[in-house]
């Protein structure tokens, strides 16, 4: 087991090896950022509140914090820079902290977004969102404890009031980054010993993107319930369960990431 | 006791290094520059001045005193070894032994006889001798 | 105390494509200084890292102190030290920040000796790596491969991108490294005047494997240039006997080959009815006959 100092002087380690991670951060962190001082009472579409537009940084800041010599790759030969991986390597350092580190790392600047607009949240926890379709305001008023259909002048009664509902959506953001971060850190770790692993996880980097965004704005018929705004209500009746299965996956997924890194040849 | 002893080496020509040092700690010897009984720098220390592997220096110290040149007192260092005078005469000659053979096989080559080279020896001597 | 620290048994790799290492065997005995040669792209890093843990072979084993490099625990790996061809550390960290890294992970680091390492080679603390020069960089990578007085020691090409003073400090710090303690060096170089003044032991990678691995001593004795010549009999033809190289000019012979008791250049010379004239070579010279096809 590694004691702390060693813990923390791997983890500076890691940051040291791509400052502009904090830039990236930035970039992607403004949006939530401006809406904590954002004080409109514009009510936006459920599907709106509930599409993450950030998560493909997930996927990115995975690629650069748990696989940078497979983002190199990418960036033509730079000769001379260099990502540590190969030094840590063949150091008296255990293979699994050198992964453990880096997926703290990950976790850690992946969560903060979302742990930025649940302390946002809090200074006004209510939301009021519309939904036009029928079946999802059903839906919606039926999982969601204390929703309440609130008419609106000119628009029918198309608002739903969520107490506590900004909370929720936090938590919900939460828990998209989370998966995102665990399905980022398997995919890296299936794609690592292949030949053409950039250009294959780039790949699939725009298709996910693509069929994120697709699927987020499905044009549905009025009978079904668009797909994220189902799994959301699911997630809202069975939060703990939802929890409970995540904390087992992320732990199960890390561990064979990291016995997977320990194996993988470094080329 | 001599500390500061300069040898020449030159680890780019296809004589071995070890080779090179033998030689010319023998030849100190010999001439009487390394008198008997003094000591030797240490393998550390003579390796370390001449920048080499110590095994090097530690290999040509064992061979000289296989060859009766040196001895090595346990925990004190290396020492020129006492006077043997048969010794002495015996490694001069073989010490000489390189040099005569290129001599023979050259004038064999070049088609020149004993008498032939008898002759150019014994001039030689005389032009150092009168030199001196 | 293992005999062979470092031992690599019919090894053989590719990279995708025809084989880099073929039934590769090497031994470097406990406490030697092993000079690794080889032509650009005749698999001496291929080796090294295997060495060091990075790759495996595709066949054959590859064992340091005994185990298998790539597979050792952080504690085993102690014993290890490794400098790559780059530097590999990141740009944007400060010396000061890998030295930390060292002192938590080695027990044995030895702080006294990097400091002294540091000042000898103008380097500071403070440093932003990406400021120093590529020659520091390596000055550098090769501190933190010696600092913590590892067992083993693999240098692939220490000396590349130094000036001719820092080689020479960089060759008499493993020097050192030796006297003090019990240390097997692994190290490949093209500059073989180094590789003459330090090491003990050599071998010379071609064609996949060691077309020559003994002391370097031996080497030296042993291996001659011969050139035959004035055929009274006529030229002998086909493999006439075991050689290294041979190049037949107009009526002569010139074989680079391996001299012993019973074959030398005069009973060549008889057996072939003709003259000869030996030439000793030195290491670049011995290099350069085996490295050619």
């Amino acid at each position: 087991m590694s004691t702390p100092r060693q813990f923390w002087t791997l983890l500076k380690f890691h940051v040291s090896v791509n400052p502009f991670i904090g830039f990236m951060l930035i970039a992607f962190g403004v949006q939530p950022i401006m809406a904590i001082f954002d004080s409109s009472t514009y009510h936006s579409d459920l599907s709106f509140s509930l599409f993450v537009q950030n998560i493909f940084f997930v996927l990115l800041l995975g690629l650069w914090i748990l696989a940078p010599d497979m983002a190199q790759q990418s960036w033509g030969r730079t000769l001379s820079w260099s990502s540590g991986t190969e030094f840590l390597l063949t150091r008296a350092i255990s293979r699994s902290l050198i992964y453990r580190t880096r997926a703290v790392l990950l976790y850690a600047l992946v969560l903060l977004i979302p742990v930025l607009s649940l302390v946002q949240a809090l200074k006004q926890p209510d939301l009021k969102v519309t939904e036009f379709q029928k079946p999802a305001r059903q839906m919606c008023l039926a999982t969601i404890a204390g929703s309440v259909l609130e008419s609106e002048p000119g628009t029918g009664s198309s608002l739903i009031f969520l107490p506590w509902g900004k909370v929720l959506v936090g938590k919900w953001q939460a828990w998209l980054f989370i998966i995102s971060a665990l399905a980022t850190q398997i995919l890296l770790m299936l794609v690592y010993p292949l030949k053409r692993r950039t250009f294959i996880f780039y790949a699939l980097f725009f298709i996910l993107i693509f069929g994120h965004v697709w699927i987020a704005f499905l044009d549905v018929h009025n009978n079904v319930v668009p797909p994220v705004e189902h799994l959301f209500f699911v997630f809202a009746s069975h939060q703990m369960l939802f929890w409970g299965l995540t904390v087992i996956a992320v732990v199960i997924g890390q561990l064979w990431c990291e016995r997977r890194f320990a194996a993988l040849e470094h080329q | 006791m001599i500390y500061n002893t300069v040898f020449f080496l030159n680890p780019n020509s296809g004589i071995p290094l070890y080779v090179q040092l033998q030689q010319q700690i023998r030849q100190r010897i010999l001439s009487g520059q390394l008198a008997h009984g003094a000591q030797l720098p240490s393998v550390r220390e003579l390796s370390a001045e001449l920048h080499i592997n110590p095994l090097t220096v530690a290999k040509v110290y064992q061979l000289l005193e296989r060859e009766g040149f040196v001895e090595t007192k346990r925990g004190t260092g290396t020492y020129v070894a006492h006077e043997s005078p048969g010794l002495r005469m015996d490694a001069r000659r073989a010490e000489i032994g390189p040099a005569v053979e290129q001599l023979v096989a050259e004038a064999l080559h070049l088609g020149l006889t004993e008498k032939d080279v008898q002759v150019l020896l014994s001039e030689k001597f005389r032009q150092f001798k009168s030199k001196n | 105390m293992i005999e062979t620290p470092i031992l690599v048994h019919n090894v053989t790799r590719s990279f995708g494509g025809p084989p880099v290492l073929k039934d590769l065997n090497l031994s470097v005995k406990a406490g030697s200084i092993y000079g690794f040669l080889g032509r650009n792209g005749s698999g001496k890093t291929t080796t090294i890292r295997m060495l060091a843990g990075l790759i495996k072979p595709a066949m054959g084993e590859v064992r340091v102190m005994g185990l298998d490099p790539f597979t050792l625990t952080a504690a085993k790996r102690q014993g290890l030290g490794y400098m790559s061809e780059k530097a590999g550390i990141p740009f944007y960290t400060k010396i000061g920040g890998v030295l930390e890294l060292g002192r938590a992970f080695y027990p044995t680091w030895d702080t006294s000796l990097v400091d002294a390492l540091l000042a000898k080679y103008g380097l500071s603390q403070k440093n932003w790596f990406r400021t120093l020069s590529q020659g520091q960089q390596r000055l550098f990578s090769f501190i933190m491969a010696i600092a913590p007085r590892p067992k083993v020691l693999l240098l692939d090409e220490p000396a590349a991108n130094l000036d001719v003073v820092a080689r020479r400090e960089i060759l008499d710090d493993i020097l050192e490294l030796i006297r003090e303690r019990e240390c097997t060096v692994l190290f490949s170089t093209h500059i073989l005047s180094d590789v003459e003044r330090v090491a003990d032991e050599i071998g010379i990678l071609a064609q996949g494997h060691l077309r020559v691995s003994e002391s370097l001593d031996s080497l030296k004795d042993s291996i001659r240039q011969v050139r035959f010549f004035d055929f009274r009999n006529g030229m002998p033809e086909g493999d006439i006997t075991e050689n290294y190289r041979i190049v037949r000019g107009k009526g002569e012979i010139t074989l680079t080959l391996r001299i012993n008791a019973d074959l030398t250049p005069e009973t060549l010379a008889q057996r072939w009815s003709c003259q000869q004239e030996t030439r000793v070579l030195n290491l670049e010279d011995i290099f350069i006959e085996l490295s050619r096809n």
